[in-house]
């Protein structure tokens, strides 16, 4: 997974408020991802949304350092959970 | 014939080769004594191309006199570009058979949306993926999913991008991956100058390679390039980004800027050993 688009895609189908909600991300097929897509995976979900939970799960860890680095950036790590 | 052209033509030596003559509508590109060029150099000739055809200008290309130069454009797809933007040519690239080399070469490829730029990036990873230790190819991964980026969503390039590799010296100690990604819009300076203000080129380029400094006012964004630099430098590689009139080489030892003819654009590339520390 490259691009923001696809991110945006990934998402797309999701309700525009998710507030009091939990989403995963089974990334246990994923075998790469760039910071853009990271950070729109981030944004879509923490941030444009306001999920309560935001799970990235069974992902490489180079994605998880991303994930993290994205969620500190734009001010959601509390809200983040990786594993 | 001029005899201070170089024989070889990389990042370093792209301008000896391109000469730009807006009174006669020509740009010319003089390949006639290289006996080499690199992935980061073919990916400009590319973007010299597209930009010449921007404008306006007749490109002309003198070929290498050397067959196997001659051959090495034929095989990474020079004739497409040559193709796309009616490149007068003298001779012809010769017809090569494509032996499988799969995991040396990615031929010069054009994209023009961020589907495009994921195409090449997961290409990039299905080609390299083994012939290179895993964490560089996650990082070529990166950068050109980076840079591709980039290229649709700021580089305003109506030719879209340009994206070539190679791996060199297959199986050596200082085996080596060259990847470029180039693009014929706007250059960093006059994406940058709406929100940051007038700058130089060289400035310009020192103000992207920063965290958090991004076209987008957006928290967040002002990642992808900073993130392609740290990548790179900590797998001890260098880092070479053109964009106007400034050409910037990063290393983890150093970093410099000179001035270089101005180009319409933005190419950055990037050299990665394949398997560092060892």
């Amino acid at each position: 997974m490259s691009s923001r688009d696809q991110a945006r895609e990934l998402t797309g189908g999701l309700a525009l408020d998710l507030s009091g909600t939990a989403v995963m991300v089974d990334c246990t097929a994923l075998q790469a991802s760039t910071p853009s897509f990271v950070d729109e995976l981030v944004k879509a979900v923490l941030v444009d949304r306001q999920a309560d939970r935001l799970t990235i799960k069974g992902a490489p860890e180079r994605t998880v350092e991303l994930a993290r680095r994205a969620a500190q950036n734009r001010g959601v790590s509390d809200r983040l959970e990786t594993g | 014939m001029p005899t201070d052209r170089p024989t070889t033509v990389d990042a370093l030596h792209l301008d000896a080769v391109l000469t730009l003559d807006v009174d006669r509508g020509v740009a010319v590109i003089d390949l006639a004594n290289v006996g080499f060029v690199d992935a980061y150099a073919l990916t400009g000739l590319a973007c010299f191309v597209a930009s010449a055809d921007r404008d306006g200008l007749r490109a002309r290309l003198v070929l290498p006199e050397h067959p196997d130069v001659r051959s090495w454009l034929s095989r990474m797809h020079l004739g497409d570009v040559i193709d796309s933007f009616a490149v007068d040519v003298q001779g012809g690239l010769p017809r090569v058979a494509e032996r499988d080399r799969r995991d040396t070469l990615i031929e010069l490829q054009r994209f023009d949306d961020s589907h495009g730029s994921h195409r090449l990036a997961t290409f990039i990873w299905e080609r390299l993926e083994g012939g290179a230790d895993g964490e560089v190819v996650n990082q070529l991964f990166e950068a050109t999913g980076e840079l591709g980026q980039n290229v649709v969503e700021h580089a305003g390039s109506p030719a879209g991008g340009f994206v070539a590799a190679q791996r060199y010296k297959a199986g050596a100690p200082e085996e080596r991956i060259i990847v470029a990604v180039g693009d014929v819009g706007v250059g960093i300076r006059e994406s940058l100058r709406p929100r940051y203000g007038d700058m130089t080129d060289g400035e310009a380029i020192g103000q992207a390679i920063r965290w958090n400094v991004s076209r987008v006012r957006e928290e967040g964004r002002g990642q992808g390039l900073p993130g392609v630099v740290e990548g790179v430098k900590g797998l001890d590689g260098a880092l070479w980004i053109r964009s106007g009139s400034a050409w910037r080489t990063i290393t983890r030892q150093r970093a410099t800027t000179v001035g270089v003819s101005r180009l319409q654009g933005t190419i950055v590339g990037a050299r990665l050993p394949c398997r560092p520390g060892r």
